[in-house]
């Protein structure tokens, strides 16, 4: 028995009339009775009685009729569940972030503009990302790169450059600018030893060597232990300003912050902050979005002009060197 | 959509191949390969993504296929139907799925000499691989420890027993008759290895939070070897102890254990939507007359 006799028949059981099921199908009325017999004669039992013209659903087609209905309900349930899956995987976008302050208040926009978004964070290396890409088990990767890498397309969001901060209490406060000697045996506040991207470490990594971590803890921590007058923490410069961001938004007066920010003035610390995907590969449809969506409207820091008055205010004349 | 489409589709989500799937169907791999596209293009999303030379069934592909063994198993619950409409008989074939295939032993001897000319195929599979395969078609019945709810599954407790710890008659607890918990975590058991779907001891540890002392795991025939040289007790139920008892009754002991409410409970489950053909009726009202419901 195919499909489409299945559905011949479920017309004819409605209306009971053979001429009224052939117009509601366009097809021949002799076809449509011929169909139907054929049918009878494969189940081997009459699914109408006939008397005279009028034909009427017996027991044995009412019981075809409950499978029927049966079958185009899962049909209907087929189709809904693939027009569900569509919605899923076209919503759907794994990301990586060396730095998740990097996306700071971004993210929180993107995801409010893509109500359906379903989104997966993986915590990778930079060259685990890479390989990540490659494999296709994440979509963008957002971080640190250099220069490019082969099979790997390289967006440059935000050059950026590393920088410490120190409460005005602090004694190094009182420099007109910092060379790297001045805090090579400073103590060091950091995120914790698990975390993947840890700035102080790329800084001395510079100069080949460790910094002096005292303290580690999440961000919120850090720049409570800062306060304190426990060492000075690193960042960068467009970490700065999404922090500036976020404080703005509470309404709180960043402005008024008891640190000072410094560049290290003998130290090349400038990096890269890219956005990364694999090359040629046919990306979900929420990857476009995010990779549009990213290039279009992430807030940089040189970008702000604002900003770029407020951050000179509080930081030390000999530190910048723009 | 047509259904020759959907078989093949299955064979081809099978082998995840299409010149395997060709040699399975016996046709070729062009012809199947033009089926295929088509069936894609019908539907109207990708049923497969290219991986180095094998193919993978999409997201979509999986939908299709669950689908796919709805429909067909709908089509020969369509011909079982009619087959006794016309007063003919089916053939006495039932797929039957069960979690736990150590207890059922009695009846399942009794009614195959009840009922000689029936072929039942017995698979042990897990509580949930049970409900996805009587949801699809492929299973009539399940024999499942424990319930899930489901709207289109229908189903029968068989019986509800407490859990019990058979030792052997020189055991220090057997003439106390019980167990309390502390005792259970470190008494020796011993038990089905990990990679069996639905432990007795699995069941009773989650619900009691507790660490079991299994000495052993291996399959029911050597366990019971081992119970018998005193190497640790087994945990079962009234109903299932027969399998463990070599000579006779009064050699072993069935400790209760203290404190445990969660209990040991049979289900036979069902799909509302499918045809029972006679076969069917005739296993369910057997297993019924056995468990008295």
């Amino acid at each position: 028995m195919l499909l489409s006799q299945l559905e011949y028949f479920r017309v004819v059981a409605r209306h009971e009339h053979i001429s009224h099921a052939a117009e509601e199908l366009c097809i021949a009325q002799p076809a449509l009775s011929a169909t139907i017999s054929k049918m009878e004669k494969e189940l081997g039992v009459p699914l109408f009685n006939r008397t005279g013209r009028n034909i009427e659903l017996n027991d044995a087609g009412r019981r075809l009729l409950t499978h029927a209905d049966y079958i185009f309900g899962q049909i209907s349930a087929m189709d809904q569940a693939l027009a569900k899956t569509q919605e899923l995987l076209e919503n759907e976008i794994t990301i990586s972030v060396s730095n998740s302050m990097f996306l700071g208040g971004w993210l929180h926009n993107f995801v409010l503009e893509n109500p359906k978004i379903r989104l997966r964070q993986r915590m990778l290396s930079e060259a685990q990302m890479v390989e990540a890409l490659m494999n296709e088990t994440i979509d963008v990767a957002i971080g640190e790169f250099d220069s490019d890498i082969p099979g790997i397309v390289r967006k440059v969001i935000v050059e950026d450059e590393y920088v410490f901060s120190v409460a005005k209490s602090h004694p190094l406060a009182q420099k007109e600018s910092v060379v790297f000697e001045d805090i090579r045996n400073e103590n060091v506040i950091s995120l914790p030893s698990n975390t993947i991207y840890k700035i102080a470490d790329k800084v001395f990594a510079l100069k080949e060597c460790k910094p002096n971590i005292v303290f580690e803890g999440n961000h919120r921590m850090m720049s409570k232990l800062e306060m304190e007058n426990k060492g000075i923490v690193f960042s960068t410069k467009q970490m700065i300003y999404t922090m500036y961001q976020a404080e703005k938004l509470k309404e709180l007066a960043f402005i008024e912050k008891p640190v000072v920010i410094y560049s290290i003035s003998d130290l090349d610390c400038r990096c890269k902050f890219c956005l990364c995907w694999k090359k040629g590969r046919e990306l979900p449809a929420m990857a476009h979005k995010f990779i549009d969506a990213m290039e279009q409207s992430y807030p940089r820091y040189y970008d702000d002009e604002s900003y770029k008055l407020e951050y000179k205010q509080f930081l030390s004349p000999g530190g910048e060197h723009e | 959509m047509n259904l020759l489409q959907l078989a093949y589709f299955q064979e081809v989500a099978k082998n995840q191949s299409i010149t395997q799937a060709a040699k399975v169907l016996n046709i070729s791999q062009s012809a199947l390969s033009i089926m295929m596209n088509k069936l894609e293009t019908e539907i109207g999303y990708p049923l497969f993504t290219k991986q180095g030379r094998n193919i993978v069934i999409s997201p979509y592909g999986e939908k299709v296929l669950y689908y796919s063994y709805i429909l067909l198993h709908e089509m020969e619950d369509i011909q079982r139907e009619f087959t006794e409409l016309r007063g003919e008989e089916n053939e006495w074939k039932l797929n039957l799925g069960v979690t736990d295939s150590n207890y059922y032993g009695d009846w399942i001897l009794d009614l195959m000499n009840a009922y000689p000319k029936l072929q039942l195929n017995v698979l042990q599979m897990s509580r949930d691989e049970i409900y996805e395969n009587l949801l699809i078609g492929k299973l009539d019945f399940g024999i499942s420890n424990g319930l899930e709810y489901y709207d289109e599954l229908a189903s029968q407790l068989l019986f509800s027993q407490p859990y019990q710890l058979l030792v052997l008659k020189d055991h220090p607890l057997a003439r106390k008759g019980s167990i309390t918990m502390e005792e259970l975590v470190r008494e020796p058991m011993l038990s089905l290895p990990p990679s069996h779907k639905e432990r007795l001891i699995d069941n009773l540890s989650n619900a009691m939070h507790f660490r079991p002392n299994i000495v052993f795991e291996g399959n029911a025939d050597i366990m019971e070897q081992m119970f018998h040289v005193g190497i640790g007790s087994v945990l079962t139920c009234a109903h299932n102890r027969g399998q463990w008892i070599r000579t006779s009754p009064e050699d072993y002991a069935l400790l209760d254990i203290i404190g445990v409410s969660v209990r040991y409970e049979m289900y036979l489950v069902w799909s509302k939507n499918r045809y029972q053909p006679k076969c069917a009726r005739a296993f369910r009202d057997y297993v019924f007359d056995y468990y008295h419901v």
